[in-house]
């Protein structure tokens, strides 16, 4: 019988151990969520701390939500705060206490498959907005929908549409500038 | 090729090793037995508001609301204690003793001997050492424990944040929450009954009730408006994006025709006119858009309306 993970969510609220089932469907995406913005061996490292977060939080879970992923994602983002504050606060300089304007990004970039990205996509994804970018990796990379970017960072749905409207238009402007500039680089160099 | 496409290309990652999987597998099951067993004993740090507390508050009765849920009562089951004479506190480390004991060291001076007793109504009372109790009271039994299983329900029923105040529930969900948490409690046998109105439009709110001696959960239901904080506005959110962009009679509207609508739903979901903001955000782009909401719950409700064009 296949239950849906507000099911097993419900059930493992009773039966800590059986969230282990939710970890067997969903243990791979999470940790490809963490991979992707902070490498393959910080996300080993931190994999563990974000399901057991998730246990002890497991009575807090919406059953509304028929697919755990977005309340995951939600964990698995704090923990990934936690860790960037903490790396931000010893690389800080002197003077410098308050990394609550940290943008990730570099640690994200780093992690991207070099053999396919483009520079003119590298340059775009760092223009945008730190929140644009969440929302638009969320729905690229984790395969949401608004809705489930919406639990997952807790803003409403209707946020996220514009988020996503904005970086999606902000992105294709710049990816589009950045091909008429070859072009034109190309033309006047007769290639 | 479209960006969602080309950014999907760039963000593939191998595979977990099985060797992490099999780590992180087992950190879950370990701490799996660990809330499994102690549980309870996690239950007494649980800092969430009682029930009781909530209950007072909406209903102004604290009263009768004492009396609910400690008349005739089996100590074990109590919600509240008397700490000194005629004043109440939630019971909330599953100690009366040391319940007091915080209330009144959170007062400052010094706080005298306590003793717990067990008035004639089955009501905990800790008063200073010396002080008399009321006539038929007997001592607490040492190393008395409240039961927290009844109080992990008032804990989970009543916390302010949880979805039975602010979920905007339908009465069978309502119920079906209360359920769920009764068998998380390991309580079994109890009744739940749903009292009072619901609403119509915007959220229906419930207050519990509980009973433990009678085995009883009440939800007093009431239609409310902003109190449920980003579930109106998550409703607003969406009527407004099903109205505007792109539910199947969406219509592209000025901004000035855009904040008529959202006043409008705002006040049927009950949202006080005071608590709404809504504002013109601009344009986005050149030539003529639509109006597009941007909500944000906030100390109010924010809705910016920005000019986006359609295509």
């Amino acid at each position: 019988m296949d239950l849906s993970d507000a099911e097993v969510m419900a059930r493992a609220a009773g039966e800590p151990e059986y969230f282990v089932h939710v970890f067997d469907r969903h243990g791979a995406a999470v940790h490809a969520f963490l991979a992707r913005r902070i490498g393959r061996h910080a996300a080993d490292d931190l994999l563990a701390e974000v399901w057991v977060q998730a246990l002890r939080s497991v009575e807090r879970y919406d059953a509304r939500g028929p697919d755990a992923r977005p309340w995951l994602y939600g964990i698995a983002r704090n923990m990934l705060r936690t860790h960037w504050r903490a790396r931000s606060r010893s690389e800080m300089p002197l003077g410098r206490t308050d990394p609550l304007d940290l943008d990730p990004w570099g640690d994200v970039d780093a992690q991207l498959d070099a053999a396919r990205r483009s520079p003119a996509l590298r340059v775009a994804l760092a223009a945008l907005p730190v929140e644009d970018r969440e929302v638009l990796l969320l729905v690229a990379w984790e395969e949401l929908t608004p809705g489930e970017v919406a639990v997952a960072l807790g803003v409403p749905a209707g946020t996220v549409r514009w988020r996503l409207h904005r970086a999606r238009a902000s992105l294709r402007r710049q990816l589009d500038d950045a091909a008429r500039a070859a072009n034109s680089i190309d033309n006047t160099m007769g290639v | 090729m479209d960006v969602m496409d080309e950014l999907r290309g760039v963000g593939a990652t191998p595979p977990p090793r099985p060797a992490t999987l099999a780590a992180v597998r087992t950190a879950i099951l370990e701490e799996a037995r660990e809330v499994e067993t102690p549980r309870r004993r996690r239950w007494l740090q649980h800092p969430v508001l009682s029930s009781v507390a909530a209950v007072v508050l909406v209903s102004g009765g604290s009263a009768a609301v004492l009396a609910a849920v400690s008349h005739g009562t089996n100590p074990r089951t109590t919600t509240t204690i008397e700490c000194g004479v005629d004043t109440f506190i939630p019971e909330e480390t599953g100690s009366p003793i040391l319940d007091c004991y915080q209330a009144l060291a959170q007062q400052g001076g010094t706080v005298p001997p306590l003793v717990g007793w067990v008035t004639s109504t089955g009501l905990v009372a800790v008063l200073p050492s010396g002080q008399p109790p009321p006539d038929g009271s007997t001592p607490l039994p040492p190393g008395f424990q409240v039961d927290t299983g009844v109080r992990y329900l008032t804990d989970s029923l009543g916390d302010v944040a949880g979805p039975l105040l602010g979920g905007c529930l339908a009465s069978p969900a309502a119920v079906q929450y209360a359920d769920r948490q009764l068998a998380i409690a390991e309580l079994s046998g109890w009744q739940i009954r749903v009292e009072g109105a619901t609403a119509s439009t915007g959220c229906t709110s419930y207050v519990a009730v509980i009973e433990a001696q009678g085995m009883t959960i009440d939800l007093q239901s009431t239609p409310i408006g902003s109190s449920s904080g980003g579930n109106v506005t998550v409703r607003l959110d969406e009527r407004l994006h099903s109205q505007l962009v792109s539910g199947p009679q969406a219509a592209c509207l000025s901004t000035a025709a855009a904040r008529s609508l959202a006043d409008r739903d705002a006040a049927e979901l009950g949202l006080p006119s005071d608590e709404v903001i809504v504002s013109d955000g601009g344009s986005v782009g050149s030539g003529r858009g639509c109006a597009t909401p941007f909500v944000e719950a906030g100390g109010g409700v924010d809705v910016v309306l920005w000019q986006v064009p359609r295509g």
